[in-house]
């Protein structure tokens, strides 16, 4: 079984003890074990050997015993291994034989689980049963029917869930060629001259499923204590080439490896294992949520030191030095849930500092932060530069790292189109051109956002948002202590401020996601407080800062017509048509929404929030994690929508959109509004750009 | 937001004692259920269980599973009253025109003797699960030689539950937002599960490849650990034997006793 399985497993059986919390919320005398139909998901997508699927289903047995409520504990612990090897069977037996394959195994599964939980429990009370009924008839009418059904119900979300799952998994698959490692060839000296941390020759790779390669013919030589800043345009190979030099590729990825790599003077071949190489090579990902395994930081990164066969002493020297390095000293008892993005990923890096291996790998570790965490990262590089760690990041936000890195590459099609020191490199026109696509546009240095004459003042226009004396608590604590504000039609309105200043649970009043503790919100004439959600959708709509938050369906059409067919609006095709060709998708409206690129479903996201029609959206971090030129796509999409009349309100960090967009810009602190101006100016970055600690519950 | 980690943290009697300690009383309670088979007996046991509880102040956590409890002994009751009829009669379930279906102590008996077993082994399963932290839990199946791998699966669930119940609060506003109404009946409840699950569960499982390699890297598979803190058994943990061994010596006692 790989990590990877061992991954699989671990968030469905998550999911299932969660759907199966939810479905105890159902009214019902007994409901279906829906943690059945989860691990079954998981035996269906990994197909592991029997003594793993007996291993899968003691750990469901645990899960269910201790996490599902359920009424006979110790039964779980026999019944789930049973319904895991049955599982297995039936899968292997119907695998790629009919289309309905994961319906009927889990269906039989849960029969064999269901059946066997029955049997046990029916044995616990055997002595008294038989003892007074003389047999056991009784009951088996009344169970069977009970655990048929709920194998039915179990069917139909394994075979819901089958498919966008293994759509998931296929598109991130990796399966090593049967040596156990990549392909190579190519006749390159194998034997290494160098010393340095890392040193390629002549690589080449194709992915599994590529057509061409992604890499061609690389050379590179990092040298200790040397920061690399890998760049280039969306999809030039830059997270590739970083994923090959840390030997990734050649490990876990199969594919065409070709060329020559060694990792601190090692060919990588000689590693046995993605573990061997990580007591060399420390790698951080994009994905800061998907690093963390354990519930509490202070286990995270203490994991990595009692793997190492340390003292005690030492451990804790060196577990300080790393709290000390990432400033999360004040997170050691936190959950992991518990905290913000930028947090989530100092931890990841501490996590990785703690196998105190000399050199870093980080591919894109901001991609997903907004601008005061990414500021937190890059001030961490710095120190661990200064100390000698040997750093390769790979990232597109240029303007903060090119002071850092001693050298910098530049990543064009799969290959070094260029490379020098970062100074040097961005003063080539043709350099600044290919980046110019990679990285944020450069700042407006002069006073931008004219100061426009204030629509509101003018007579005679009614407010489309009306907020008086608005405070929110949750449980004791005020999010909202007095909120006072009136929004006109037709403005774009950046709210900005701290993680947890208020800016999020403000807006979520206007959709009514939030209802007052007191006061009232009116929406185009509608109290909040009594409207309905589903009313109120078609007057606010709501784009979350990620688009996969709301992306289920199978193409980008139906995914439009969700929205239209949920306010009773028919006649879609030639509304999805519009809006598709509004926000410029006319080209994808029978893909698989999740097989776009980031900003590609980012527009769909909107798209799907346009075709509703409201007069007013909400845009929460509209263009965190996309490149220059889709925030440029996104937000001329905005503007358009705006010039129709649409008011348009964006929470955001990026004071470089709000300064390019908003017509006005409201300041939030502690749940009031510090400051409401049309003056960009005015809003001193000072305040907003210290490092923030709050969990908005919209940022992930 | 309800929480489906029970933990709660606390000091009691049963937060303290080592975590295996609890997994020992969690056999005991279970093997006894099974053995006793009067209501008198079970009704101690279930007694015993309270009382304990009661004297580490966790009673409450346990009298929160009533609802539970009482939707089961009331579907126990009525399965026995309509398959079983011996002893006197002491009313009717339909209790007009001279009464149909009728209730008798054969039935009542059996009814409570099944409800108050798996009673006892809910309240054992309860009081560890209240008093145990998640990574003790982890430790638990280190100590009782669970492979590696497995005990890794059980790890990441647990880390990912609250993450994703925030998740998918996260994903059921976002639907919301999109005038998304769930469904009713049955079938109208699993369909509308499909609109927050199929996004839950793309988006996790595109973690499963970062999540992967980061077990790897970190090299959480060679299973060679130092713990930086050790659950030692202490005086607490003797106390507990010894109760636990007074009272099955009792048990076993009685069941000599009735059967002589």
């Amino acid at each position: 079984m790989k990590s990877r399985d061992i991954a699989i497993v671990g968030i469905l059986l998550a999911i299932g003890a969660i759907v199966r919390y939810l479905s105890l919320m159902v009214p019902g005398p007994i409901v279906s074990n829906l943690v059945i139909a989860f691990y079954c998901l998981a035996v269906i997508l990994i197909l592991p050997t029997v003594r793993e699927a007996i291993g899968i289903g003691i750990v469901s047995g645990v899960v269910c015993a201790l996490i599902s409520h359920s009424i006979f504990p110790p039964g779980n612990l026999i019944s789930e291994p049973v319904g895991a090897v049955v599982c297995l069977g039936v899968a292997l037996l119907l695998r790629d034989r009919i289309v309905v394959a994961p319906a009927v195994t889990t269906f039989i599964a849960t029969l064999a689980s269901g059946l066997t939980f029955v049997a046990i429990a029916i044995a616990v009370q055997f002595p008294v049963i038989v003892g007074k009924y003389g047999t056991i008839d009784a009951f088996l009418v009344v169970t069977v029917p009970i655990v048929v059904m709920a194998a039915a119900v179990n069917g139909v979300v394994a075979q819901a869930l089958y498919m966008p799952a293994s759509r998931v998994l296929l598109r991130t698959q990796h399966r090593p060629a049967p040596d156990g490692g990549a392909r190579i060839s190519g006749g390159a000296a194998r034997t290494t001259t160098t010393n340095a941390p890392i040193s390629m020759r002549d690589v080449s790779y194709t992915y599994p499923q590529g057509t061409r390669p992604a890499l061609a013919g690389i050379d590179l030589d990092v040298a200790r204590g040397e920061c690399l800043l890998v760049t280039g345009p969306t999809g030039a190979g830059k997270t590739t080439l970083c994923l090959a030099a840390s030997g990734i590729l050649y490990h876990e990825y199969g594919g065409s490896f070709t060329g020559t790599l060694s990792l601190a003077g090692k060919d990588v071949a000689a590693y046995r294992d993605m573990g061997e190489i990580g007591r060399t090579i420390g790698v951080v990902f994009d994905d800061a949520d998907a690093q963390l395994i354990f519930t509490t930081v202070e286990e995270e990164v203490a994991s990595g030191l009692e793997n190492q066969g340390l003292d005690r002493a030492e451990m804790q020297r060196r577990m300080d030095y790393v709290v000390d390095v990432t400033g999360i000293g004040h997170l050691l008892e936190r959950a992991p849930h518990t905290l913000s993005g930028g947090q989530k990923q100092r931890v990841a890096i501490a996590a990785t500092l703690a196998l105190g291996t000399d050199v870093l790998f980080l591919d894109e570790p901001t991609a997903e932060l907004d601008t005061i965490a990414t500021d937190a990262i890059f001030r961490i590089l710095q120190r661990l530069k200064e100390e000698g760690k040997t750093i390769v990041i790979v990232e597109h936000k240029i303007d903060e790292l090119s002071r850092l890195a001693d050298r910098m590459i530049l990543i064009e099609d799969g290959r070094i189109a260029d490379e020098g020191v970062p100074e040097m490199l961005l003063k080539s026109d043709r350099v600044r051109s290919l980046i110019e696509v990679a990285c944020e546009p450069e700042p407006v240095t002069a006073p931008a956002a004219p100061v426009s004459a204030p629509v509101h003042l003018s007579a005679g226009v009614t407010p489309i948002i009306t907020v008086h004396g608005l405070v929110h608590r949750y449980d004791e604590t005020a999010a909202l202590a007095g909120v006072d504000l009136e929004i006109f039609p037709g403005e774009i309105v950046a709210i900005v401020g701290e993680n947890g200043s208020g800016k999020t649970t403000l807006v979520k009043h206007f959709n009514g996601l939030l209802r007052p503790t007191e006061g009232t919100v009116l929406v185009d004439g509608l109290d909040t407080a009594t409207t309905s959600i589903t009313e109120l959708a078609r007057h606010v709509g709501l784009v979350f800062q990620n688009p996969d938050t709301m992306l289920f369906a199978e193409t980008v059409a139906e995914e439009i017509a969700f929205g239209l067919g949920n306010i009773g609006l028919a006649n879609h095709g030639e509304l999805i048509d519009a809006v598709l060709a509004e926000v410029g998708l006319s080209d994808y409206r029978d893909q698989y929404p999740r097989s776009l690129s980031r900003g590609e479903r980012q527009r769909l996201a909107l798209a799907c929030v346009i075709a509703m029609r409201p007069k007013v959206i909400v845009l929460d971090e509209p263009t965190t994690g996309l490149d220059a030129r889709e925030t440029q796509r996104v937000m001329e999409i905005v503007q358009r929508l705006q010039r129709e009349g649409c008011t348009i309100l964006m929470v955001t960090h990026n004071m470089r959109l709000v300064r390019e967009y908003a017509d006005r810009i409201i300041a939030m602190e502690h749940g009031t509004i510090l400051r409401d101006t049309r003056n960009f100016e005015e809003i001193a970055c000072q305040k907003l750009c210290s490092i923030s600690t709050g969990t908005a519950t919209f940022t992930a | 937001m309800p929480e489906i980690m029970q933990y709660i943290n606390r000091d009691s009697y049963f937060h303290r004692v080592n975590p295996l300690t609890k997994v020992v009383f969690t056999v005991v309670v279970v093997v006894l259920a099974v053995i006793l088979t009067d209501v008198a007996a079970l009704t101690l046991l279930v007694g015993l269980i309270l009382l304990a509880a009661a004297v580490s102040g966790l009673a409450r956590e346990l009298l929160r599973q009533a609802p539970l409890l009482v939707s089961l002994a009331v579907s126990l009751l009525l399965l026995t009253v309509l398959t079983l009829q011996s002893g006197e009669v002491l009313g009717y379930l339909i209790p007009i025109f001279g009464g149909y279906v009728p209730i008798t102590t054969g039935a009542v008996d059996l009814a409570a003797s099944m409800t108050l077993r798996f009673v006892a082994m809910i309240f054992a399963f309860q009081l560890f699960i209240v008093s145990t932290q998640p990574r003790d839990l982890v430790q638990v199946m280190d100590r009782l030689h669970m492979p590696v791998d497995y005990t890794l699966m059980f790890l990441i669930a647990l880390r990912f539950i609250p993450s994703l119940q925030l998740e998918g609060k996260r994903i059921h506003e976002a639907q919301l937002a999109r005038a998304y109404a769930p469904g009713k009946g049955l079938m109208g409840k699993i369909r509308s599960l499909f609109p927050v699950v199929i996004p839950l569960v793309s988006n996790s499982l595109g973690k499963a490849n970062v999540l992967g390699l980061t077990i790897d890297l970190r090299g959480y598979r060679n299973g060679m650990r130092t713990s930086m803190r050790d659950l030692g058994f202490g005086t607490a943990d003797g106390v507990g034997f010894a109760l636990m061994g007074v009272c099955t010596a009792g048990f076993v006692a009685l069941i000599l006793l009735q059967s002589a």
